[in-house]
């Protein structure tokens, strides 16, 4: 596969260590597409290994729009079922760059490692340093021992570690849109973290085409019904449960994902002057929101803004989905922020809104801001989202901004992929490849 | 980092980050503190929350000696080419045009 | 594929090609590596001032002196340097000196260039040449200390250069070559004129009021060469080896096919030959490159800078040396086991790995608001070694291929 590609797949058995390389095949791209479209193939090939795959979308890392995606494949702890849980930020972009479309993660190592994935290497390195630390420390200590503070890490905290259902795969600091318990199953294959950097550079087939048609996209989109608005705020009153007021006196930036024109994510100082300027000297002056459901459990027991984000930040050191916390903490009617947070290892479910779909609920079920001209009894809405969904995880787009830009259809993105690949993809070929991932 | 992916496009015709002349310094990540670096012909100009910083290449700055000497003879590092704001296309700087939040303006 | 003007016609023999790596020497020299690549040329070894002093030219019949620092290349070179120099010419060898590589063997009274004196040649760019007024212009920029004189510089860049007859590609007799502190030679009867400074282009950077520049460079020699015994010194003012000038890569390119003469004495002393390396090797060098550069690729967003002798570095200069091998892995690691004479792969590693650790330890020390002017030095010197290693290894994986292919 030579463009829009690294053309490697990395096939890693923790159990054995071995590690193979393989050829990205053309013709499955051809038919797959990319993103979750391969990444369920790949599950298929070797489900008898219990496999955690890492893939990006077919135009994650790229200058289209909201290109941001990478993202994980596995099966659900809890429900059996493939799902998959999305890694925005700069995760997925930077997979991308590693060297590799495409990882396998399977077996289970005999003791704790971790994994390296750097330029075309995937490394299996012992983690007995890091065993044991919470996601912040265990991230610290990756970035600060190879000398690089770019470097995306994949992680669990002692949630993981120690099997809670609810141990989420954290990306660096932040909580991510894991729902699935995925960072349970990293703790079952005695997996810390995967450690991602890469330099390389992504061939283009067409490269003048493909980079006028993403000026075009972009210069449509940007004048979308989500201009002026930006962060978890705007996101909440869009969904109809509006903290604005409530959150705005901590706020002190807002952030978008890689290439991504709205800002999903919203950083607060909880130990700092939210106003400051100038670089904090405290070391964690405070936290990035990046799951405005988690935010609103933690609301909903009355907590303040400050005391609900303080807490999301215990559950992302911890590397537990703060949204099952919430849920759990209400139903055993815990909700002072210092008994919410000794009790993360006790609380137990079964979670009332246990997430059952194939993509994360981390994206809201409906429109953001923008009209898709869906019936307004919401019948469609489901197979709309679904649809949606499949289509941000497979190409590669941050699936909320997939729900608030009517202009990215998968006719203009289908188009793209075939000016960046050189490869003929039809809405056919799409169709199928949406169906056999939400079938 | 769209700015240095497009710029990293501009030079290197595909996409890239290593020799854009563009830089967003994202190593604060704890501390939500970051900077967007341009690296110019004479200059490295650093645009932080607080503000502008200009800084003479081959300088050290105030406090050192020989400060504003520049080194004549030094050979071209043909790495980061300094922003040319994309003279030799039409629509000019491709940074400007694909930052997706609209941070990017030219006076 | 050997790129090079098609008018040239190959050597019968290929010419063993020393560059200068050592003491001094600044990056440009990365630029030679380029050139001999295009051209095709593999029979390539990197020379530092050590080896120099221990017969190190009598494995070469070229020797390619790049820019960079000249008064510390002269010193770590000192008296037997330059006298193993004269003599390598002496015997047939072709020195090749542009930049600081130009000055060296020229005339001068300064302490360690006194040692050398290869040209009775002055320079036209240095203040005592200059009115008062135009002194002071010189004093706060674009200078070089030179005793209680100075060297200036006029112009950065691209300069017009009219080639003489013989010199000429294709009967053009103007050539763009770039400008980078290197000499004006004023006339003298010790040389052979190939080109003269003739004027500048829209590309041309001026430092000085266009007058001045005129003044010191229109109608001085740009390009020489002299024959020493049986062989020859060729002085470039200008940069004729950077990448983006083919013209100008070209007349290299044909000095050194049509003057280097099969002189070399001894082989370069290659050791025992280590057994075949293969995948796990370049494995290592691409894992370690690759640590090294995303190091040094978060470097270039501090505002850093060093002063190691008389010359500023800054953190971009780190990623010049580890692109020149990236770029170059892909070629090593394809193909069967190699059997690539190496003294010692081991110790190969282990300097990588040292310079690996040397840019996590400098950066740390960043982080923390350290100077790090002495791990810079430190770091910058295993650059050297390093990308000295690789590219031999390189080379010598070439000139193997060329070998079986018959080429």
């Amino acid at each position: 596969m030579e463009y829009l590609s690294s053309n490697k797949i990395a096939i890693i058995d923790l159990g054995t260590s071995k590690i193979v390389h393989e050829k990205l095949d053309e013709d499955l791209v051809r038919k797959k597409i990319g993103g979750v479209g391969i990444t369920c193939e790949l599950y298929e090939r070797y489900q008898k290994e219990d496999p955690i795959i890492l893939g990006t979308g077919l135009l994650t890392g790229t200058l289209v729009p909201a290109s941001a995606l990478g993202m994980i494949t596995a099966k659900n702890p809890s429900t059996g079922k493939v799902c998959h849980a999305p890694l925005t930020l700069y995760a997925g972009m930077e997979l991308k760059y590693s060297g590799f479309d495409y990882i396998v993660i399977k077996g289970n190592a005999p003791k704790p490692m971790y994994l390296w994935v750097h330029d075309g290497i995937a490394d299996i390195l012992d983690a007995k340093e890091i065993w044991g630390k919470d996601v912040w420390e265990a991230t610290d200590s990756i970035r600060d021992s190879m000398g690089d503070a770019l470097i995306q890490v994949l992680g669990i905290g002692k949630a993981g570690e120690s099997g809670s259902d609810f141990a989420q795969v954290c990306i660096n600091y932040w909580a991510s849109g894991d729902r699935w318990g995925f960072g349970k199953l990293f703790g079952q294959k005695k997996l810390k973290l995967v450690a991602l950097r890469g330099m390389s550079l992504l061939e283009i087939a067409d490269p003048e085409e493909f980079v006028r048609e993403c000026k075009e996209l972009l210069s449509t989109i940007k004048n979308g019904s989500f201009a002026g608005k930006q962060g978890i705020g705007e996101l909440s009153a869009a969904i109809g449960e509006d903290i604005r007021k409530w959150l705005e006196p901590i706020i002190h930036r807002h952030l978008s994902c890689f290439n991504t024109p709205f800002p999903t994510n919203t950083f607060v100082f909880l130990d700092e002057d939210p106003k400051l300027l100038k670089e904090s000297e405290k070391n964690e002056p405070g936290f990035l929101i990046t799951d405005i459901y988690g935010l609103l459990g933690f609301k909903k027991l009355g907590l303040s803004a400050a005391e609900s984000s303080t807490l999301l930040r215990e559950c992302a050191r911890v590397g537990i989905d703060a949204v099952a916390i919430a849920e759990l903490s209400q139903k055993a009617g815990k909700t002072k922020p210092e008994e919410i947070k000794k009790s993360f290892a006790d609380l137990k479910g079964p979670l009332e809104n246990l997430a059952k779909g194939t993509f994360s609920p981390w994206a809201s079920p409906r429109p953001i801001f923008a009209d898709f001209a869906l019936p307004p009894d919401g019948s469609q809405n489901l197979n709309w989202w679904d649809r949606r969904q499949a289509m941000a995880y497979i190409f590669g787009i941050h699936p909320i901004f997939a729900l608030m830009s009517p202009e990215l259809t998968e006719e203009k993105l289908t188009e793209l992929a075939t000016i960046g690949t050189g490869l003929d993809f039809t809405s056919e070929t799409l169709d199928q490849v949406v169906r056999n991932i939400i079938k | 980092m769209a700015c240095e992916m497009a710029c990293g496009y501009h030079r290197d015709d595909g996409f890239a980050l290593l020799s854009s002349c563009i830089m967003v310094t994202r190593g604060r990540e704890k501390k939500d503190y970051s900077a967007v670096v341009v690296k110019e012909e004479e200059n490295l100009v650093i645009a932080r929350p607080e503000g502008l910083e200009r800084r003479k290449l081959g300088s050290t700055g105030e406090s050192n000696q020989g400060k504003g000497k520049e080194d004549a003879s030094a050979k071209p590092l043909l790495l980061r080419e300094p922003c040319d704001l994309c003279s030799d296309r039409q629509d000019g700087p491709l940074c400007l045009q694909f930052c997706p939040v609209n941070a990017i303006s030219m006076g | 594929m050997i790129v090079y003007p098609s008018y040239l016609n190959p050597l019968p023999f290929t010419p063993k090609i020393g560059i200068y790596m050592g003491a001094g020497a600044s990056h440009s020299w990365l630029w030679f590596v380029d050139l001999l690549d295009r051209m095709g040329l593999d029979d390539v070894h990197f020379i530092n001032e050590r080896e120099i002093l221990i017969d190190g030219l009598e494995s070469v019949d070229v020797l390619l002196m790049s820019g960079g620092d000249t008064f510390a290349i002269a010193q770590s070179l000192g008296v037997e340097g330059s006298r193993r120099l004269r003599h390598f010419i002496e015997e047939g060898g072709l020195y090749i000196g542009t930049c600081a590589g130009a000055y060296l063997p020229l005339r001068s009274s300064m302490e360690f260039l006194n040692q050398f004196n290869f040209i009775n040649v002055k320079i036209s760019n240095i203040s005592r040449r200059l009115s008062e007024s135009e002194r002071h212009l010189f004093q706060k920029h674009a200078c070089s200390p030179y005793g209680c004189e100075f060297v200036y510089h006029v112009v950065r860049e691209d300069v017009l250069l009219e080639m003489e007859e013989g010199y000429q590609v294709g009967g053009k007799k103007e050539i763009i070559a770039p400008l980078y502190g290197g000499p004006s030679m004023l006339p003298s009867e010790d040389m052979e004129v190939i080109a003269y400074y003739r004027g500048f282009t829209k590309k041309t950077k001026f430092l000085v009021e266009k007058e001045l520049a005129e003044k010191t460079l229109n109608g001085n020699i740009a390009v020489a060469q002299k024959r020493i015994g049986k062989g020859r010194l060729y002085i470039f003012g200008p940069h004729f080896e950077h990448p983006n000038y083919p013209e100008a890569n070209g007349i290299i390119a044909r000095i050194i096919l049509k003057e280097g003469k099969e002189r070399a004495t001894r082989p370069f002393d290659t050791g025992p030959l280590s057994s075949k390396i293969g995948h796990s090797f370049f494995e290592e060098w691409r894992r370690e490159l690759s640590h090294s550069r995303m190091v040094a690729f978060g470097l270039e967003m501090l505002p850093l800078q060093w002063m190691i002798g008389n010359k500023w570095y800054e953190p971009e200069k780190i990623r010049v040396f580890l692109e020149a091998l990236w770029r170059r892995l892909n070629y090593l690691e394809s193909g069967e086991e190699t059997a690539v004479a190496l003294e010692d792969p081991k110790g190969m590693i282990g300097r990588l790995k040292e310079m690996t650790h040397l840019l996590r330890t400098m950066k740390k020390e960043c982080d923390r608001g350290h100077t790090t002017d002495g791990l810079a030095e430190n770091l910058f010197l295993h650059l050297k070694g390093v990308a000295s290693d690789f590219l031999t290894i390189y080379f010598r994986k070439k000139k193997l291929e060329s070998k079986l292919s018959g080429a």
